[in-house]
């Protein structure tokens, strides 16, 4: 039953099993327990023959230690703490040892059950890792491929331009006023001192649905109609962007449809300084805090005193250029104190109240600050026009 | 309107002032200065004497010239075919500047002759070409033979070395069409002296003319005959000045009559007297019929234009143009002078009517001072008397009266500088209007000044207070920190619009603007809404812009044709605008998305369908707050031709339409030339109206829920919808949310039945529900399924 092992190193711990081992123990036998669990049954080998075999739990973690596959470690422990182990085996003896027996030989069993279950766990936690590894490494993708699509739209330039000035002209204490696009001749004209037959009207030819009733030329209504909202009571701070309409061919500079951003400002103290204050900030906003104003006379028939208003080129800082046609200076609104008759035909007290209005084309100013060099680029919808602006929202 | 700055130095004293440094001072008083351009250019020029003159030996065409400059004799080759021995003619000198043919003149030689220098024309010194005789554009300048040899500013011996101002007149500043005035305000801006032109009062004797009724719109005509004069061509002064202005010298006759208007703003007509037939001058306005004018056209008279008549010929449509009848030429010997005054608003509206736009007709349209007829007259006499002379002058015949009062306005000081922002003292303003050489009286708090004639469009004190800023200039403003009580804030709907717009652009969809007119053709292409009786323009400039659109969904696939048209095939679209109809206005968002819609081909793109703008527009309604138990849809009616009638809905909460979601009809996309598109109309007005919950805490359900999936077998024309309602309601208020999770037709489900998945899930309130409870639910379910929808567990 003494049979010879390959393996080096003998077990020299003293073995202490029941009465029969003992007997063999004595005789100067050992177990064999690689070969025992190999084979099921219990080897014992002599003490002479001790170098030829192996210590079960030496066995065991030389065994783990080789394991290739987590497999290979559950099978294993199976092998060596499964139910039909060696040492659940000699577990179940424990029940024929005497006391003292039982404190030695239990102490030497989980002993030996602790350090292989670690040592199982710790090959089989060892194995996941370079497992799941290998996985992820099968799992590789090509992270220059695109993503899954998710690109924001973007806002219409002139939208980007009007809500900048809303946005600015809300935190001066503006409300934004609307007002409609298809408008009485009274609103349009009458009310802002442009009678019929006003040569001023020549300016702005319009586009007449019947023959009171037309597409605004201006923004302008829109003060006539919050004026008379106001019922003769102030303060009144609006601004109102929208669509305007005129009889003009549509080329590079001109376009039948446009938009304009109009505010108004009346109290009882309000001046044309004040005006110049507000439109610096404006268009310093717009075209950068360097940016100086020029007001110069000018005419409209709703303003008293009336000025054009000029910024400093912000292409070539005033010095001349073919933005600013060598002038330094680029007309970008225009504006004035509001005159007595409007404010008296919409049943405000002119010698009480007095304010300033301003308007600006939309199209003139998104032109300016973004170099567009046709107008019609604002009403084609081109892709590759639309999406320059995108990160302008 | 243009002027001569060398002309305005005979009036205003500004040697000094550099043609620049008085445009900018203009533009910023209301005159905007468009242009100033010099009348010619060059440097380093000398007014030579050919001394000898002989053909170029290698050459047919050129001509070896011997050249006096005074200083040296100079060999010249000149190519111009009308130089000749004797002539004083203007030389460049070598290292001489022509910017107008951007040349250098250098010592040259040509085919073996030497060349020092060029012998130039009005051309190449950049004089104009349209005032140009055809011999002067073709060859070089000869001048006049006393012309001094070896002067060295050639341009200032031929007044040439000017610059023409060009402005732009405000519709309110007809006095700036006037030299005299306009002078005067210019002397004012540069606060220097004026020095008005003399005009002597010329007395006739008796008078052959008559002047009769006269219409209400024609309150004063003035008619003046002189007999013996000459048509002749005009001395050099007076075409430089008409030239400057940009007339176009024509005869002594024509040319004085320019020149009159030019200086004093009253448009003087002037009649061939030998082609008149009576002495009687009447204004009519009730003519009709034809009028042969001086141009060659015929033009059709209507009731109400103002028609001079003499006798019962018709001789003028007033202050527009004369008759071809009466016209002055080149045998005139005696001329009857009109000066008249006609109402603006006539004569602008027979100008728009005939397209006949004339300077008279300019002056008469912006206004002048209607008192200055006889010194017209008079100093049209004066200059009939110096150039080419007359032998008799008659007596000015005047019909009608024109004696306005002039304004008095009362400036108080403090609202003015209220007005203003500024804080002028009262010797300040009185500044002004003594620099504007207007009558004025100083009260303490105020001063009462007289507004000329020539400046009607002053009425008010606030119109003085223009005056004041423009001649003392706005960098008198005082700007100080604004007072900002008020608190700006967008109101609710403009926030929502700003969400609904940002929502937008994040999903990806692109902002347009379109055309709010558009043509015929396109007006009803997917119609869905309320919206009906379009507006047209009366006067459209084209087909293609003649009605107010009605929906925003053919101008956006309109858009999609055009970036499809350019290789650019998924195209993601948004309009958000009013369209205004005879009835109502009505903001409305559009939705048109074609092609791939953010998906990336190497995934496996898909073409958008109807789900994906629904999926949108649930978001829309999710945003403002509009639960979907409110809304429903329906398919839209097959009167809908634009859309797919299989996947197309229109939404609606009760009788109110909201909206379509559709495909649109692979018939109108062919038509259209665009891929299978889905498009979206949402009516934001109605969306605005609806009202939506105040937020509120509720707290999270305390127990768990219970999923149970049931895969049914379903007729095809029972909706999805049906069955979630079905099942929420037999499920009673345990049934929090059904979802639909498979949808499948085809093999081992039976031809007109479909199979629908769901996932329904159960919560109680109050306490646990236990697997029994729910199976119960479920049964209930499903025979209530099986009585309202037909429906069926599937085996």
């Amino acid at each position: 039953m003494n049979s010879p092992s390959s393996a080096s190193s003998p077990c020299r711990s003293p073995v202490i099993g029941n009465q029969v081992h003992r007997e063999f123990y004595e005789r100067g036998w050992y177990r064999d327990f690689n070969r025992s669990l190999l084979q099921g049954t219990i080897f014992y080998f002599q003490e002479e023959k001790m170098e030829n075999y192996q210590d079960y739990q030496a066995v065991a973690l030389a065994a783990i230690a080789a394991t290739k596959t987590t497999k290979e470690v559950n099978d294993l422990k199976v092998l060596y703490l499964g139910k039909n182990s060696f040492l659940a085996k000699e577990m179940s003896k424990m029940g024929q040892l005497s006391k003292e027996e039982k404190a030695v030989f239990g102490q030497l069993i989980n002993s030996v059950r602790t350090t292989l279950t670690s040592a199982l766990e710790s090959a089989l936690s060892t194995l996941q890792a370079a497992e799941l590894n290998t996985q992820l490494q099968k799992e590789r993708i090509d992270i220059t491929l695109p993503g899954r699509k998710a690109i924001p739209g973007s806002k219409h330039p002139l939208h980007i331009i009007i809500d900048e000035i809303t946005d600015l002209c809300v935190g001066m204490g503006y409300q934004v006023a609307e007002g409609p696009e298809v408008e009485s001749d009274e609103m349009n004209f009458e009310k802002l001192n442009l009678p019929k037959d006003h040569p001023a009207r020549d300016m702005q030819d319009t586009f007449y649905l019947t023959e009171n009733e037309l597409l605004r030329t201006q923004t302008s209504p829109v003060q006539v109609r919050t004026l008379i909202a106001h019922a003769g009571k102030g303060p009144v701070k609006i601004i109102a962007p929208g669509k305007v309409y005129r009889r003009d061919n549509d080329d590079a500079t001109h376009s039948h449809q446009f938009h304009q951003i109009e505010g108004l400002y009346i109290d009882h103290d309000v001046s044309m300084a004040d005006l110049q204050t507000t439109l610096n900030r404006i268009v310093r906003h717009m075209f950068g805090e360097k940016r100086v104003t020029r007001f110069r006379t000018s005419f409209f028939p709703f303003t008293e005193p009336s000025v054009e208003v000029d910024v400093s080129c912000h292409m070539c800082d005033g010095k001349g250029c073919n933005v600013c046609k060598h002038s330094g200076w680029i007309e970008v609104l225009g504006a004035g104190m509001v005159h007595p008759h409007v404010l008296a035909a919409a049943g405000f007290d002119s010698t009480r109240y007095q304010g300033f209005a301003f308007g600006m084309g939309v199209e003139r100013i998104a032109m300016l600050r973004y170099g567009v060099d046709d107008i019609r680029h604002f009403y084609l919808s081109d892709l590759r026009f639309i999406s320059q602006f995108r990160k302008d929202r | 309107m243009k002027i001569s700055i060398n002309y305005l130095k005979k009036f205003v004293d500004i040697n000094d002032l550099s043609a620049q440094q008085i445009a900018d001072a203009i533009t910023l008083a209301g005159l905007e200065v468009e242009g100033l351009t010099p009348l010619a250019q060059g440097s380093n020029l000398v007014i030579g004497y050919v001394l000898e003159e002989k053909s170029h030996p290698d050459s047919d065409h050129l001509h070896v010239c011997l050249v006096d400059t005074g200083n040296d004799q100079r060999q010249i080759v000149c190519g111009a075919p009308n130089v000749a021995k004797g002539q004083k003619v203007i030389v460049a000198l070598p290292g001489s500047e022509l910017p107008a043919k951007g040349i250098t003149i250098q010592k040259s030689v040509v085919r073996g002759q030497e060349s020092n220098g060029m012998i130039c024309s009005l051309a190449e010194l950049g004089v104009a070409e349209d005032t140009l005789t055809s011999a002067q554009k073709e060859g070089i300048e000869v001048l006049a033979q006393d012309a001094p040899i070896g002067h060295e500013n050639p341009l200032n011996y031929l007044g040439l070395d000017d610059y023409i101002l060009e402005f732009k007149p405000t519709p309110n500043r007809g006095d700036s069409l006037a030299l005299i005035p306009l002078f005067k305000d210019i002397a004012a801006i540069l606060n220097r002296s004026f020095k008005a032109p003399e005009i002597q009062a010329i007395k006739g004797q008796g008078t052959s003319l008559t002047v009769g009724r006269l219409a209400p719109k024609s309150p004063i005509f003035r008619v003046r005959k002189v007999t013996g004069v000459k048509v002749i061509d005009s001395p050099s002064w007076l075409k430089d000045i008409l030239v400057a202005s940009g007339y176009r010298p024509v005869n002594s006759i024509v040319d004085i009559g320019n020149y009159v208007m030019l200086m004093t703003g009253q448009p003087l007509h002037m009649y061939d007297a030998k082609k008149l037939k009576t002495s009687i001058f009447t204004v009519n306005d009730e003519m009709t019929g034809e009028f042969a004018a001086l141009d060659g056209k015929k033009y059709l008279i209507e009731k109400g234009d103002l028609i001079v008549c003499n006798g019962d010929d018709l001789v003028g449509i007033a202050g527009v143009m004369g008759s071809q009848s009466t016209m002055i030429d080149e045998q005139t010997t005696s001329v009857v002078i009109e000066a008249a005054l006609f109402d603006a608003v006539q004569i602008r509206k027979t100008v728009r009517r005939t397209q006949l736009f004339s300077d008279a007709s300019a002056r008469f349209i912006r206004g002048f001072d209607g008192t200055v007829g006889n010194d017209a007259l008079h100093l049209a006499t004066q200059l009939l008397k110096e150039i080419g002379g007359f032998t008799t002058v008659e007596e000015i015949v005047t019909g009608g009266t024109y004696a306005p009062a002039q304004k008095v306005i009362e400036l108080p000081y403090n609202r003015l500088n209220k007005r203003l922002g500024t804080a002028f003292t009262a010797q300040e303003i009185q500044s002004v209007f003594t620099r504007l050489s207007w009558q004025f009286e100083a009260l303490p708090q105020s001063l009462t000044v007289t507004v000329p004639l020539y400046r009607p469009d002053v009425t008010l004190w606030e119109d003085l207070s223009e005056e004041v800023i423009r001649i003392l200039g706005f960098s008198h403003l005082i700007t100080r920190e604004l007072p900002s009580t008020a608190v700006g804030s967008l109101s609710d709907g403009q926030k929502k619009r700003r969400m609904i717009r940002d929502y937008l652009l994040s999903l990806g969809l692109y902002e347009t603007i379109n055309y709010s007119l558009v043509d015929a053709n396109t007006l009803a292409d997917l119609a869905w809404s309320s919206l009906s009786q379009p507006w047209e323009l009366m006067m459209p400039m084209s087909d293609d812009h003649r009605f107010l659109r009605m929906s925003t969904l053919p101008s956006l696939i309109e858009r999609i044709k055009y970036n499809q048209a350019r290789q650019m095939t998924d195209v993601a679209l948004y309009e958000i605008s009013t369209l205004y109809t005879h009835k109502e206005a009505v903001e409305m968002i559009g939705v048109a998305v074609s092609g791939a819609f953010q998906q990336s081909a190497w995934l496996g793109a898909k073409p958008v369908d109807f789900y994906t703008l629904k999926g949108i527009q649930e978001g829309i309604f999710a945003l403002l707050g509009i639960d979907s138990s409110r809304y429903s849809y329906e398919v839209v009616p097959a009167t809908l031709t634009g859309y797919h009638p299989g996947q197309s809905a229109l939404i609606s909460i009760g009788k109110t339409k909201l909206g379509v979601i559709g495909v649109v009809h692979p018939t109108l996309a062919k038509r259209y030339d665009i891929k299978s598109t889905v498009v979206m109309e949402l009516n934001l007005t109605e969306l605005l109206k609806l009202k939506s919950s105040k937020t509120r805490f509720v707290a999270p359900p305390t127990f768990p829920s219970v999923q149970r999936d049931l895969a049914l077998v379903v007729p095809l024309q029972v909706s999805a919808a049906q069955l979630t309602k079905t099942i929420k309601k037999a499920g009673k208020a345990l049934v929090t949310d059904v979802e639909v999770f498979d949808v499948y037709r085809g093999e081992h489900v039976t031809e007109g039945f479909q199979s629908v998945a769901v996932t329904i899930t159960y919560r109680h309130p109050s306490k646990t529900l236990v697997d029994a409870e729910v199976t119960a639910l479920e049964q209930e379910i499903l025979r209530a399924l099986s009585t309202e929808c037909s429906a069926t567990l599937r085996q």
